[in-house]
């Protein structure tokens, strides 16, 4: 055996023999080493070995990636810094167990090796679950990458299909589709009307990826972003590219691609269609692009490349019938954020939902479900704690529609232009000469029309 | 007022404001020297909870939080933004050092990471044009076609500066 296979050798028996778990990453993150303790901690044995602790895994899915993710170190020891941080496992009923760990580079800067983690023997204690002060005080680089380490493992398990509950074929078609999305990388395109959750579901399907392909997401809202989006999607694929350790391509979410103008449908398709980037391209929109293109509003090349796949989610009031099971899951939602606990809705309840057009869907329904879930004083919600605008609805919709109400034209334009000259002359301290200039008239003229409209 | 009731509160009149929360009002004072000409107010608050409050009273606002230790209670909060805000948006302003979070505050939600008070230029924009989105009150035609007239102009600078 040749001494340096001695060494190594001498090396792993060394840090096995330790009574705390000891891990090595590479520069880029990989897990190269793990001795006994930590295997035996984490109950993956040796498999862990070739698996990338970043960020950008989705912890919460099970696998060893996520395994690997709650190992992730803080960016500070990447820049040559020995820091403790805490690492995570998660354990079969999905609970966080945290123990503290020290990170030390080995190297520094453009020469970092890797990382050495040496974790406690004992678990820390139970974080409280109630929601910190939310006073501003410094920052804490350490505390700062454990919050977002936690965020890492709930976004991933936050947004899931289970939105797409449902028996119509719209909701079964949307269901599969979502699945097939999330089992590959190919563009997907979400239409809908506004809050019908092509949002939350455009992160679902992100966030079910393969674990160890999925890198960060970087939603976009074109109009709020308008000329700027350019820029940003610039931004975000170079931040992709020059990050400190390489992490899989991410994906680009545009959001309302629809109400993007024709100037910058060019610069977008420039950045996104005509070079591969590797990015994933997802975007929501109230209708097919491809209807927008047969109409000539919308760039052929951009929407080929955001559509090949295409989940259209109906609108609330064209699937009444899955409103109960929504309402529930919402309810169900709330229960299990807080101490608060309702067991569903009466059937009067339900009958009100039921007779409401849903205009703001999903995201409309949630928030009913919110207000009547504060409100509700009883075991169900009853039809008195949903708001008021349900039961104004309803009885709107119940009264026959009234007849259309005409007007006289030239009264009414008489009352318009009087209202105008009144509030020309109230601007020029009363008087007529200028109120006529601001007007664009004599001030023959402007006195008739007062004489003629009551005015004088 | 309960917080979350958004669709009941857009028929409020002050529904969209520019709401910054911050320590030490540097990133406001950034961004109203930008504003200045679009006459948009800013309003300022210190903690996480003022600014929430706030933004219940004005539902589709544009927030701008700087970034602070306690991400956890701001990730938490940017998280149920989408279904108890609907029409809001947060964009998060942070000294350079923190660069590093950049893309997961975008993936937490923000709509810009801003690294320097003299970079105040684009959130700017992003604020004008959340705001000009911003749902208007109802008004008369007569109102409407007063507002439209040029030497209304001055009025209109008025009544978005109190928005």
């Amino acid at each position: 055996m040749s001494p340096s296979r001695v060494h190594h050798a001498e090396l792993v028996r060394l840090l096995n023999s330790a009574s705390r778990p000891i891990y090595v990453l590479d520069d880029e993150g990989t897990i190269v080493f793990l001795n006994r303790v930590g295997q035996d901690w984490l109950g993956v044995g040796d498999s862990l070995l070739g698996c990338r602790c970043a960020y950008h895994s989705s912890p919460a899915v099970a696998g060893l990636d996520a395994v690997a993710a709650g190992l992730c170190p803080p960016p500070s020891v990447l820049a040559g810094k020995t820091v403790e941080a805490t690492v995570v496992r998660i354990a079969a009923d999905g609970a966080r167990i945290e123990r503290r760990a020290k990170f030390l580079p080995l190297g520094g800067g453009d020469d970092l090796l890797g990382v050495l983690a040496i974790v406690e023997p004992t678990d820390a204690p139970e974080a409280s679950e109630s929601e910190p002060s939310t006073t501003l005080v410094e920052l804490d680089p350490i505390a700062l990458h454990q919050q977002v380490q936690r965020f890492r493992q709930e976004a991933a398990s936050r947004y899931r299909a289970d939105r797409l509950i449902g028996a119509g074929p719209a909701i079964g078609r949307a269901r599969r589709q979502v699945e097939l999305a999330a089992a590959g990388r190919a563009s997907v395109l979400l239409v809908g009307p506004s809050g019908s959750g092509r949002q939350h579901l455009a992160r679902a399907i992100h966030y079910g990826g393969d674990p160890s392909d999925v890198g960060m997401l970087t939603p976009l809202d074109c109009p709020v972003l308008g000329a700027d989006l350019p820029e940003m999607i610039a931004a975000a694929l170079a931040r992709g590219s020059h990050s400190d350790r390489p992490s899989p391509p991410g994906t680009l979410l545009l959001h309302r691609v629809d109400e993007l103008p024709a100037d910058l449908q060019v610069e977008a398709a420039s950045l996104l269609v005509r070079r591969w980037t590797g990015w994933r391209l997802m975007a929501t929109a109230t209708e097919p692009l491809a209807e927008l293109v047969r109409g000539g509003t919308f760039r052929e090349d951009l929407a080929a490349a955001l559509s090949t796949i295409v989940i259209e989610l109906p609108p609330l009031v064209r699937r009444r019938e899955d409103l109960p099971l929504l309402a529930q899951l919402f309810l169900e939602e709330l229960n299990a954020e807080g101490q608060r606990q309702i067991g569903g809705f009466t059937p009067a309840a339900l009958d009100r939902l039921d007779g409401y057009d849903w205009p703001g869907n999903l995201d409309e329904l949630a928030q009913v479900v919110a207000q009547s879930h504060r409100q509700a004083a009883g075991r169900e919600i009853d039809v008195g704690d949903l708001p008021d605008r349900l039961r104004i609805a309803g009885q709107a919709a119940a009264r026959p529609p009234r007849p259309d109400e005409t007007i006289v034209l030239d009264e009414y334009l008489g009352r318009v232009e009087r209202e105008l000259i009144r509030r020309a002359l109230a601007r020029a301290k009363g008087n007529k000469a200028r109120a006529a200039r601001l007007l664009g008239m004599t001030r023959p003229r402007l006195y008739r029309r007062m004489v003629q409209l009551g005015l004088e | 007022m309960e917080r979350g009731d958004y669709f009941h509160l857009m028929n409020r009149l002050d529904s969209a404001r520019l709401i910054v929360c911050e320590r030490s009002g540097r990133w406001a004072a950034a961004l109203r020297r930008e504003l200045a000409e679009a006459g948009v107010r800013v309003w300022e608050t210190r903690t996480l909870a003022d600014c929430w409050d706030e933004l219940a009273a004005s539902p589709a606002s544009f927030v701008v939080v700087e970034f602070e230790p306690r991400t956890e209670a701001l990730l938490r909060r940017m998280a149920r933004l989408p279904r108890e805000f609907p029409s809001a948006h947060v964009a998060i302003v942070a000294d350079r050092r923190w660069n590093e979070y950049h893309g997961i505050m975008l993936e937490a939600g923000a709509v810009d990471f801003v690294d320097s008070p003299r970079k105040m230029g684009r959130l700017a924009r992003l604020a004008c044009r959340h705001l000009a989105e911003a749902p208007a009150p109802s008004r008369s035609l007569t109102e409407r076609i007063w507002d439209g007239l040029p030497w209304n102009a001055g009025e209109r600078a008025e009544r978005n500066s109190a928005r």
